[in-house]
């Protein structure tokens, strides 16, 4: 199982390797790779039953009964050289022995190490799964989720998730297969032999190897405890030096940089300081668990001559061997207790996560009539409020009352914080409301509830959203657009003329295969708002609700994107901190504290002087991007790692 | 093998700078240099130790408990008798824990302290490589270099060296306790070494381009996971889960893949490895049968050759895994040589020019802008060009222009932070260029567009270094722009605990208390807090008022009182004038 063959053939190993930059793809074992397909297929529910330990080992229950067997195998065949050993000092006298017993032992030698790496492999593949079996279920729930409003999830915490705690898991895993299993498997299968060989001697040299688990145990627990004292000051040094590397003109111009020079060097320190604590620790635990194998032998020495039966020396080696093989792995043992403290924690996470309601439980059932194939019209805002989950959060929509046509053009102003972005997001139906309710009009007058889920689905499916922060995925600008790999060149072309992005796409080389790097790296902050846009023009919905599209890009550029908008067949809502371009939709909002205070044609309310329009807009403004434009991406350097 | 296909030049060639790159690294470590008699010393003592254990041991037993026996050791011309006792095994056993944690403990002390130099070296080098580095390396990648590498290089660097060196030393000691059984055996532990060096040199190169394959493979798989956090409700709305499920699962699948790959080879060398120690131990088995056969040796030294042959195999590997991560130490010392490297800003000035004064030269008059040419790097078009104009010392001029005019290059031109190409810029007829560029920059004050507060507390906001500053002046600055805030309140990161009108505020009270000739301000977009403006206002006519104002303006309103407006377009001047002259016409222009 598992192209052991590789292993014993260099020359394909080689051929893989040169071949390595298709690696990835080709090198995975069939088997794996079935066993890979067949997790991604399965229904996410059967993943997602039962206690988490026990669905691993039920999943992966072939691996690792291999990986006993395969273990076990390996000490039983210790036992057997240190026999034959034990006969080649025997009965050296006769020529004949001897050489069969080296045969013998050659030809043990030779399974063993071929043993040795299968094990190895199996070890890898387990480590492996685990990070798959991990991962994947933590997609498939990460995407059945909504919009996360309790600060347990945010997005740091998910990414730490979906980074370190998967590690931490298949890591645990790891040191078990590596060092707790020949471990007990030795003591299962070599202690008797020894306690047969050597007698209670024997035994109380067995205890004495494991003697140094309790001191062990305590100094990789305080090992753990400075990990954390660690971790804070290299987050404290990250931040000093992220705030550095983002700010590097501010401080020039500042003059600052010995000023953060000294402040790095200080947290250098301490982290040193902390470092070499916990690392001197980490030093005496290692120090003596690699020298404590000579114990034992001495316990064995002094037990079997204190206590009488005197045994030959050949049977004493062999059972300091013995001995040896089984304390190999002693020292490591407190490690796995460790690695289990930090993997339960990211367990009890991942559950967590896990177990968090889908959007779908959100959902009432389906509206009593099917609504296939009628049109939504209006959505009905009916004193609607709005509070972010979590105990004193204030309100942020209050007592809305509200109908928008969905074949108008609307905009939407207001202060910051004052609830704009919620309303759209309630419009979108990203988040349900905490009281009231939202219904939607069809063309046939049904109005109903928009998150029955038959209701929801349809509304959805007419909505292309833009909100105020692009998401944007480090892929090429076509991806990015069309959202797959696999765009239709002359759509994704038509969405990004209509984003005003066709001008941009001059400076960049790759056309829409250009790579927008890590958060949209390469591309300024009103060209990422524009693929957004583009985004919601390509899925080409009835619907647009757009939160601050308007905001990084010049006068010219916001006057052609809103000629565009206004021109097009979609009805909008649209919220922006740029006054001079709304005028020209057919109805303007202006939300303060979570209320409606304004609503009118926005003409109206420019000649009404008392109007929060009219005072905003006269304030009058001049447009400037922050980031000098020509600036080129920092591509060059992406491939050197 | 020629796995030389796939890597580039640049790799190829740093490849082969492992063993300078190695070398440069082990002379920084300050602290090793001067302990490094003592710790090799210690290295030797402690993988000595066992196989002696060993042999003492077999000497005890083959007396039997009854006879008190001797082992006595010639050493030039002493003679040096030990007991071969319990308490002596004892002994040695402790003696052999506290050599090893010993030269653990020497080799992690320099690891630590010595490599803070390399931090501070890198941190150095960043502050004065040229500001359009920072554009072209995504701050995330350069946190890595300056704190990833940086770490890989304090914990794992020096103990890599030190656990390779304990390896070989470890290696020799069980040749020479079998050389005494049989020189001839204790002889072919060579071809051994030989052959197991030729297997090194075949893995380690493939190891360690797997394992950075593996790391690009493990970052794509995360950027991947990244959209499912970041983007899934918008995957969701636009109907494209299962694209996403597919994109992640395949660069998962590829980072596993590769991760899988890397252990094969690790397995395969472990395979090779052992078939090789086990090839010697089986011939090591064959001369101890001749030698027991024959009685040249006695069934103790085979019995502790047997032992300790035992361990070889595992020798052997931790060996090859240590030197397998020689070449990874040696790639991150790399990486933190490059930075270390970087060029200083002034190199991208394309002429060098006689330095008037390196120290505290002090310019003063107008600023003066002479057929000034300058781009954001070599290579890249030009923003300003043959860009001529004199800004009159004492007055205050707005500057004005839409997004891309080079407002922005012009204030980082009087930084000296751009790629100067042609041209000159004086201030009172000295040029910029001959003055030392931290004592040019020193003479201007700057209200930065983004009111940036850095993490630590009020008053280093204010003073950053400035130890000789009393609290009544810092109070007194404060107070001067109408901000009350605690001097040690804390400041989060960006200083995200305050307002944006707050965050200017204190800009401007540190631009009090600096007490500049010149001052930049750039002024914020869409700050709607007129406080701000106001107290702008304000200090232009009282503090500020003999001070050489220059101000990248958003707002007509906020220029009216000002001396002197320019308007920019294209790198170039359009117009210059009185604000009388030039609002008027702007504001019909741009503000419908």
């Amino acid at each position: 199982m598992f192209d052991l063959a590789i292993l014993a053939n260099p020359a394909r190993l080689k051929r893989d390797f040169l071949a390595t930059t298709e690696v990835a793809e080709q090198a995975m074992p069939d088997e794996l790779r079935a066993e890979f397909n067949k997790i991604r297929e399965q229904d996410p529910e059967l993943l997602m039953t039962g206690a988490f330990w026990w669905d691993f080992v039920r999943t992966y229950k072939q691996h690792i009964s291999l990986l006993v067997v395969g273990r076990g195998a390996m000490i039983l065949l210790v036992l057997a050289s240190v026999l034959a050993s034990q006969r080649i000092l025997d009965e050296s006298n006769t020529i004949t022995a001897a050489i069969c017993l080296l045969v013998f032992y050659t030809v043990v030698q030779l399974v063993m190490k071929g043993i040795n790496a299968w094990t190895a492999l199996l070890q890898s593949q387990l480590l492996v799964c685990t990070r798959t079996f991990v991962t994947l279920r933590m997609n498939v729930k990460l995407l059945r989720m909504g919009q996360l409003s309790t600060d347990e999830f945010t997005t740091g915490n998910l990414k730490t998730l979906v980074s370190s705690d998967v590690y931490r898991i298949a890591d645990l895993f790891h040191a078990v297969a590596r060092n707790g299993l020949p471990c007990l498997l030795g003591l299962i299968i070599l202690g008797p032999v020894i306690v047969y060989y050597m007698g209670t001697p024997g035994l109380f040299a067995m205890v004495v190897g494991f003697g140094v688990m309790p001191l062990a145990f305590a100094l990789a627990k305080y090992v753990h405890k400075q990990e954390m004292l660690i971790k804070a000051e290299e987050d404290n040094l990250a931040t000093i030096i992220g705030e550095w590397v983002t700010n590097v003109r501010l401080l020039r111009f500042l003059g600052w940089e010995k000023l953060m020079r000294t402040r790095v060097a200080a947290h250098v320190r301490s982290l040193v300081i902390e470092s070499t604590k916990q690392h001197g620790v980490n030093l005496i635990n290692f120090g003596v668990s690699v020298s404590w194998w000579l114990f034992p032998i001495i316990a064995l020495i002094w037990a079997n001559e204190a206590w009488g039966d005197n045994r030959d020396l050949v049977t004493l080696f062999a059972s300091v061997w013995m001995l040896n093989h089984i304390t190999l792995y002693i020292r490591w043992l407190p490690n796995i207790f460790i690695d289990y403290a930090s993997a339960a924690a990211s367990v009890s996470r991942l559950n967590k996560l896990i177990q968090h309601k889908d959007i779908t439980d959100d959902l009432l059932p389906d509206w009593q009539r099917s609504v296939a194939s009628v049109v939504p019209i209006r959505v009905h805002f009916n004193n609607v409020c709005y509070q972010y989950e979590g105990e004193g959060n204030p309100l942020v929509i209050k007592d809305l009352y509200l109908n928008i046509d969905l074949n108008k053009h609307v905009s939407l102003i207001g202060k910051v914080g004052s609830g704009k972005s919620t309303l759209l997001k309630l419009l979108c139906a990203e988040i349900k409301p905490t009281s009231g309710s939202i219904q939607v009009e069809f063309d046939n007058g049904v109005i109903a509830d928009m998150w029955h889920k038959n209701i929801y689905h349809k509304f959805r499916s007419s909505i292309g959203y833009m909100p105020q922060e692009a998401y944007l995925s480090n892929a090429s600008i076509g991806t990015n657009v069309a959202l797959s790999t696999d765009q239709p060149v002359r759509d994704v072309m038509h969405a990004i003329r209509l984003a005003e992005l066709e001008a941009d796409m001059g400076q960049w080389g790759a056309g829409l295969e250009e790579e927008v790097g890590e958060t949209g790296v390469n591309l300024s902050g009103g060209q990422k708002q524009r693929v957004s846009l583009a985004r919601a023009l390509y899925s080409r919905r009835d619907y647009l609700v757009l939160d601050d599209p308007l905001s990084a890009v010049d006068t010219e550029t916001e006057s052609a994107l809103m000629e565009n908008l206004l021109s097009g067949p979609d009805g909008f809502l649209l919220c922006s901190h740029r006054l001079s371009e709304l005028q020209r939709t057919d109805r303007l909002l202006v939300l303060d504290d979570g209320r409606l205070i304004e609503d009118g044609q926005p003409k109206h309310l420019l000649n009404d002087p008392t109007s929060e329009f009219s005072k905003q807009l006269r304030a009058g403004e001049f447009e400037e991007d922050p980031i000098p434009a020509t600036l080129v991406s920092g591509r060059e350097l992406e491939n050197e790692l | 093998m020629n796995y030389k296909n796939f890597v580039t030049a640049e790799e190829v060639s740093a490849e082969q700078n492992n063993i300078k790159t190695m070398f440069r690294f082990a002379m920084g470590l300050t602290l090793l240099r001067k302990i490094i008699v003592p710790t090799l010393l210690i290295i030797i003592l402690a993988a000595a130790i066992p196989p002696y254990f060993l042999w003492l041991m077999g000497e005890l037993v083959a007396c039997g408990r009854d006879v008190s026996c001797e082992v006595t050791h010639s050493l030039l011309s002493w003679n040096i008798v030990i007991p071969a006792t319990l308490n002596t095994l004892v002994l040695l056993t402790l003696l052999a824990m506290a050599c090893r944690v010993g030269a653990w403990t020497l080799f992690e002390l320099s690891g630590q302290w010595s490599t803070q130099k390399i931090q501070a070296d890198m941190m150095e080098s960043i502050s004065t490589v040229r500001t359009t580095f920072f554009d072209e390396n995504p701050s995330g990648r350069l946190i890595n270099r300056l704190l990833g590498d940086y770490g890989v290089l304090r914990l794992d660097g020096v103990m890599t060296m030190g656990d390779t060196a304990n390896g070989l030393v470890e290696v020799l000691c069980v040749g020479l306790l079998i050389t005494l059984a049989n020189p001839l055996a204790g002889l072919l532990i060579i071809p051994v070494v030989l052959l197991y060096v030729a297997l090194q040199l075949q893995l380690a190169p493939m190891m360690s381009h797997a394992r950075e394959i593996r790391a690009v493979k493990i970052g794509e798989a995360l950027h991947r996971e990244t959209d499912l956090i970041e983007g899934r409700t918008i995957f969701t709305l636009y109907n494209k889960q299962k694209n996403l499920l597919e994109r992640i699962h395949h660069a998962f699948g590829d980072s596993m893949n590769i991760q899988l790959f890397y252990c094969r080879l690790m397995s395969w060398g472990m395979l090779w490895m052992g078939l090789i120690s086990a090839g010697y131990a089986v011939v090591v088995y064959g001369f101890l049968s001749y030698g027991l056969h024959n009685g040249l040796i006695t069934t103790t030294i085979a019995a502790i050759v047997i032992t300790a042959v035992f361990n070889l195999n595992n020798l052997f590997f931790g060996l090859a895994w240590d030197m397998s991560f020689l070449g990874e130490t040696a790639s991150h010392a790399r990486r933190a040589f490059f930075m270390i490297d970087l060029p200083h800003e002034t190199t991208q000035e394309s002429r060098s020019r006689p330095m008037k004064n390196l120290g505290n030269y002090k310019l003063s008059g107008d600023i003066c802008f002479e057929d000034y040419t300058m781009s954001y790097r070599e290579g890249l078009p030009n923003i300003l060009e043959q860009f001529s104009v004199t800004i009159p010392a004492g007055k205050k001029v707005g500057i004005v222009g839409r997004t891309g005019a080079g407002k922005s290059s012009l204030m980082q031109s009087l930084f000296r932070m751009v790629y100067h190409q042609d041209g000159d810029i004086k201030i009172g007829g000295d040029s910029i260029f001959t003055v030392d560029v931290n004592c040019v920059r020193s003479h201007f004050g700057v209200v930065p567009q983004d009111p940036y507060l850095f993490s630590g507390t009020i008053r280093f906001n204010l003073a950053g270094d400035l130890k000789d500053v009393s609290d009544n002046s810092l109070k007194a600055a404060l107070a001067t722009v109408d901000l009350n805030v605690d001097l040690d309140a804390k400041v989060l990161e960006g200083g995200k605990d305050y307002s944006v009108g707050e965050r200017q505020l204190l800009c401007l009270a540190r631009l009090i208390l600096l007490d500049k000739q010149y001052i930049l301000m750039d002024e914020p977009t869409s700050s709607l807090d007129r406080r701000t403006d106001e107290q702008i206002q304000r200090l232009l006519g009282t503090v500020l008022v003999d001070k050489t104002v220059i101000t990248i303006a958003h707002r007509l309103e906020s220029l009216e009182h000002y001396d002197l407006i320019l308007e920019m377009a294209d790198g170039r001047l359009l117009r210059q004038g009185t604000p009388a002259e030039l609002i008027p016409a702007m504001r019909s222009r741009n503000v419908a």
